[in-house]
């Protein structure tokens, strides 16, 4: 009896007060009088460790495979390898001599060493967006490890992007070349400000653009981008990528143009979170 | 039915891990299925409007927690989805491929302009023509790709869970 009464509801019913409920849900969120926070929070403590696994799985097999193929592939490139030694050793002792003068040009160079003087954590980029809309993913390090909102996470020594959501033992990471992402940024040589926008077309041709350079000095291409000192969320000093293509505006002030980020998008493994959020309240 | 939730709920949360986790690790840059949207019309499509009510209302939640722009977001767009679906329900009748090609194809499109008509609201900066390229097509062709492998799947899973739930309505006694 109780099942047949319940078959009367008609679907359009259903659909119809579902879809009150989906916005409300939307309301309240966006007006974020209900926290999402915590529902994700809870999400995340389920998921998170199925994906580590598969993280793992994932790992172990693409390891697997470049072993097989590594045996096929021995003897040719043992032989190639033995001549590459060769002339590697002979160039060797040339980069040898130059290493010194690196070391002596980095140290007037004071940008370049910058950020390895703050706390940094390595976390493994466990899972991304899914569809191509955004550029953001998740990493396997969280609250518990002391990650906050706003902390600037760095591949290499390249910018990757800025932790916007943190959970107990996970947090998303929004990458520079998101579409809402706009990044503060200078040349590291005449200290020109710029704004680095996040492009989607960036994972097609692999560069992203700039724009609003207030400059009369020439700036050529090969120029490195670094994170300004006026930027409120990114550390100074970070590398950004290398500016490729640069015009001036029709306004003869400004100056847009293309760079080549420092860090490969398409292959993110593992990053480095920086421990130290930008403070411009007092501080400075 | 409890059975039938219970499988649900399990094959949501395994393409949700696979959509999130094992898919994007595939070298090519276009792969980008929308898998649980598979399953939402498959749904629709074979158990009808109020199956595909409920699906998409659950798998866009799954998918929202994640990496929605709010909570119910996907939610809404997925149940209306299931349930548009589900009015083709009558015609369902085997495993051809033709008619959830097509209906997987159409939801894609749908969801895709839903979506780019928010980004764009939402102070994106890009013409709707670059959307449809960057992001609609190669996730419309990918689902449809995969839609090839789902379907089968998707099918026989009901077939089993509609030929139990059929043995438990003869014989109502014999349940536990």
């Amino acid at each position: 009896m109780k099942r047949r009464k319940r078959k009367h509801i008609k679907s359009r019913h259903i659909l119809v007060c579902l879809i009150f409920a989906c916005i409300a849900m939307i309301a309240l969120t966006f007006t974020s009088v209900l926290p999402v926070a915590p529902l994700q929070q809870v999400g995340g403590i389920a998921i998170v460790p199925l994906q580590n696994g598969i993280n793992h799985v994932g790992t172990w097999l693409t390891g697997q495979a470049s072993g097989f193929q590594n045996v096929r592939d021995l003897s040719a490139e043992n032989q190639e390898l033995k001549q590459r030694v060769a002339e590697l050793e002979s160039e060797n002792t040339t980069l040898a001599r130059e290493q010194d003068e690196l070391t002596r040009l980095r140290n007037l160079y004071q940008l370049d060493g910058d950020f390895s003087q703050y706390e940094k954590v390595g976390a493994n980029v466990i899972a991304k967006e899914s569809g191509n809309w955004f550029h953001k993913f998740t990493i396997n390090r969280g609250s518990d490890d002391g990650i906050t909102v706003d902390m600037n996470v760095v591949s290499g020594s390249g910018l990757v992007g800025i932790v916007t959501r943190v959970g107990k033992n996970w947090s998303i990471v929004r990458s520079i070349i998101d579409d809402d992402s706009n990044v503060s940024g200078m040349t590291a040589t005449t200290l020109d400000t710029c704004i680095v926008y996040g492009d989607m077309s960036a994972m097609e041709d692999d560069r992203l653009p700039f724009g609003q350079m207030n400059t009369e000095n020439d700036i050529i291409a090969g120029e490195k981008i670094v994170t300004s000192n006026i930027s409120d969320k990114y550390l100074e000093g970070i590398l950004i990528g290398y500016i490729i293509e640069v015009d001036e505006d029709s306004n003869h002030l400004t100056k847009t143009g293309y760079i080549v980020p420092a860090v490969d998008f398409a292959h993110l493994q593992e990053v480095l979170v920086i421990k130290q959020v930008k403070d411009t309240g007092g501080g400075k | 039915m409890r059975r039938r939730i219970i499988v649900s709920a399990v094959i949501i949360l395994i393409l949700a891990l696979l959509q999130m986790s094992v898919l994007p690790w595939i070298p090519a840059v276009f792969l980008q299925p929308n898998l649980l949207l598979v399953f939402v019309v498959s749904t629709g499509f074979m158990r009808g409007r109020r199956s595909g009510i409920w699906m998409g209302f659950a798998c866009g939640l799954v998918l929202d927690l994640f990496y929605g722009p709010g909570l119910g977001f996907h939610a809404l767009l997925l149940m209306l989805i299931g349930y548009a679906n589900g009015f083709l329900c009558k015609i369902f009748f085997d495993e051809d491929l033709k008619m959830p090609v097509i209906l997987v194809s159409v939801s894609e499109l749908f969801y895709g302009i839903c979506f780019s008509i928010y980004t764009m609201l939402s102070g994106g900066h890009y013409s709707f023509w670059k959307y449809v390229r960057l992001a609609i097509l190669p996730e419309l062709i990918s689902s449809v790709i995969f839609t090839f492998i789902l379907y089968k799947i998707f099918f026989m899973i009901n077939q089993r869970l509609s030929a139990y739930e059929l043995e438990e309505q003869q014989s109502p006694w014999l349940r536990k």
